[in-house]
């Protein structure tokens, strides 16, 4: 490049069309479908790039008529929405020969229940049969969303759910990631998916079950990560999952442990988030993690009623000896915090504690007759703990963070706690309240300036006073994005 | 905060790396900031970097702007290590988020170039192998297209339209649905 002439030429030169092909891709390959399809409508050249293009990402919501609230689009809208993904899909693949390169991600998201549906699996369908795709994703949509969904509606988007099933099996046998919502199934068909999907290795569930309270059992050899949320279930079996890694289980209705595992040799990391409701069981982890030695674990309490029952390190040792970082989010405003100790004490190889405090307006439910009605409890919301071990001391330790801390004796006595049973213990670190944006309406007093200088010398010493710890206290100043 | 930019200058004093742009210009740097190009990398691991590197496809213009980049993004990446924090979940450090905006303001600014330029870090960056300048630069390309009409787009790129009437019209209609 350097030996073409002065900068008069490179004005009037085409240099886009003259980049090397990768390069040329990778700049369409940044693009919306619809600008990389505009793209190729300009020369030859740009025309024969197109089919060679080893990423495509074909959303719905790029066709809508406004971008993303569902619910205010007609129906109508959403039918050709979904006909021009069916479109765009069979344009472009159309497009590609056989012998070219593998196709790296194909990731399509389209609604459910009309011909647009059958469209594209049948075409992605055909690609699979005649060409190499790397991670194929189906993210499939209901026309109507979950607040509006009626009994009916589950019902119907389950029918079409199989008709689209059983219409275009190849194209369900190369999916690699497949995300579903609000459908109600019978109980062969959840079978009948995880055999047809067998390369399957992300599977996200919402809103979906076989009707109330049914039992789910899932086995599958590819499955790598399972994520359910707002699924009512009385109870999910992950019988045999010998590649599950990751599990995200949010929102349940049962009245007993909502999963239980069987086979899953290769579990890392489960993350469970519910909103505690005064009939929701009190959750004992050395029962529900049965056999899984998770190494992290991720309690989301959604401001509401604590739903984990504190249990002693003899119950615990063995669904927590693995354990290496444990984070407990969103823990009421109104709670003790001394219950997570418990953690601790439980998990000998723990490396990180990690704790969120935050009543978190825009998520909670604060209308008091709503509550009755919905069964939020009426309880206190924190649990009671009663240390057994005195002299506990953990040796592996080395960071504790916590999000929403204020400058009270609660928070100030819970660190001096965790300081004095740890042996190792390198670094704190204190994020002042955590406003999220939208809460920040409703929450005008709460301020998320950083530490001042002089409270954080003084928070320091009363901290550390009589300790004698060496460890270091950080007062970062807390994001509005958690 | 203590542990934000410590251990950064450390290794880097350590080796100095010659590299020759195409018009014999030659620049000192750190094998650390050297090292950002994979090209560069495989040279220094395959020991034929003594008595410089020439870069006879990169300009001392371009050269000097790609250093620039691989420096900041050289000390952001010794920051990153610094302050490990052993699992990068959603609640990562501060002086991670710090760091990260500081890079991004550097990033927009270091993009702001007449597009002649732009496209020869492109090819720069692709010689030398630097992905994340690669990345950066061809998305600022694609940033550039968002939302144009095709008409926009060969003003703006100087793409001559070499298809033939029958041509363009098949396209149209094939790619009807980008166009609604």
């Amino acid at each position: 490049m350097g030996a073409r002439g002065k900068s008069s030429t490179h004005d009037t030169e085409d240099r886009l069309s003259k980049l090397p092909d990768d390069i040329l891709l990778s700049v369409l390959e940044c693009l919306d479908i619809r600008d990389a399809a505009r793209t190729g409508t300009l020369s030859r050249r740009l025309r024969q790039i197109i089919p060679m293009l080893s990423k495509l990402i074909i959303k719905v919501n790029s066709f809508e008529p406004s971008n993303g609230n569902r619910t205010n689009i007609a129906f109508d809208d959403l039918a050709e929405a979904n006909a021009t993904v069916a479109e765009a899909t069979k344009s472009i693949l159309a497009r590609r020969k056989a012998s070219q390169d593998a196709i790296h991600l194909l990731s399509l998201e389209f609604y459910l229940g009309d011909e647009g549906s059958i469209s594209v699996a049948q075409t992605i369908a055909g690609t699979m049969e005649t060409q190499i795709v790397g991670s194929a994703e189906f993210a499939i949509l209901t026309k109507t969303g979950r607040p509006k969904c009626t009994e009916d509606d589950v019902l119907l988007h389950g029918r079409q759910l199989m008709l689209l099933v059983d219409a275009c099996p190849k194209a369900f046998a190369g999916l690699t990631c497949l995300k579903l919502e609000n459908v109600r199934l019978d109980k062969p068909d959840f079978p009948k998916i995880f055999s047809t999907c067998k390369r399957l290795e992300f599977l996200r569930l919402n809103n979906c079950d076989m009707g109330m309270l049914s039992l789910l059992e899932v086995e599958h050899p590819q499955l790598s990560e399972l994520e359910t949320d707002h699924c009512n279930f009385e109870r999910i079996h992950l019988k045999w999952l010998p590649r599950l890694t990751k599990l995200t289980f949010m929102i349940w209705i049962a009245q007993q442990d909502p999963f239980a595992f069987g086979y899953v040799p290769l579990l890392q990391s489960v993350s469970l988030t519910n909103v505690g409701l005064s009939w929701h069981k009190m959750l004992k982890l050395s029962e529900v993690l049965g056999n899984a030695t998770v190494s992290t674990l991720h309690l989301n309490l959604k401001s509401e009623k604590i739903w984990v029952q504190p249990e002693g390190p003899r119950q615990l040792l063995s669904v927590f000896h693995k354990l290496r970082l444990a984070n407990l989010i969103n823990i009421s405003e109104e709670c003790d915090l001394n219950w997570t100790m418990f953690v601790l004490q439980g998990a000998p190889s723990l490396e990180e504690l990690q704790i969120t405090v935050q009543d978190h307006f825009c998520e909670m439910l604060r209308d008091k007759e709503l509550r009755k009605q919905y069964a939020f409890s009426e309880e206190k919301k924190g649990v009671d703990w009663e240390e057994t071990a005195s002299g506990f001391k953990h040796h592996k330790l080395a960071a504790l963070k916590i999000y929403g801390f204020r400058p009270q004796d609660k928070f100030v006595r819970y660190v001096r706690r965790v300081i004095e049973a740890t042996v190792n213990l390198e670094n704190i670190f204190l994020y002042n309240k955590i406003v999220c944006e939208r809460c920040k309406r409703t929450v005008p007093k709460a301020s998320r300036s950083p530490w001042p200088k002089k409270q954080r010398f003084s928070l320091r010493n009363r901290i550390t006073s009589g300790t004698n710890s060496f460890v270091v206290i950080h007062f970062p100043s807390s994001s509005s994005s958690y | 905060m203590a542990s934000a930019g410590s251990g950064d200058e450390k290794a880097a004093a350590a080796a100095m790396i010659t590299l020759i742009s195409s018009d014999n210009e030659k620049f000192e740097v750190t094998e650390a900031t050297a090292t950002l190009s994979q090209t560069i990398r495989h040279m220094i691991e395959d020991g034929c970097t003594d008595g410089g590197v020439p870069l006879p496809n990169v300009t001392s213009k371009i050269l000097a702007r790609v250093i620039e980049y691989c420096k900041k993004h050289a000390t952001a990446a010794a920051g990153e290590e610094g302050s490990s924090s052993s699992f990068s979940d959603a609640a990562f450090l501060e002086v991670d988020r710090a760091f990260l905006e500081e890079l991004e303001e550097f990033d927009d600014a270091f993009l702001e170039v007449d597009r002649a330029t732009l496209f020869d870090l492109i090819l720069a960056a692709n010689y030398l192998d630097i992905k994340g300048l690669l990345n950066l630069t061809c998305q600022k390309v694609a940033d550039s297209v968002k939302g144009k009409t095709p008409e926009q787009i060969r003003e703006m790129y100087n793409i001559v339209n070499d298809l033939t009437p029958e041509e363009e019209a098949e396209i149209r209609r094939e790619t009807q649905w980008a166009f609604e």
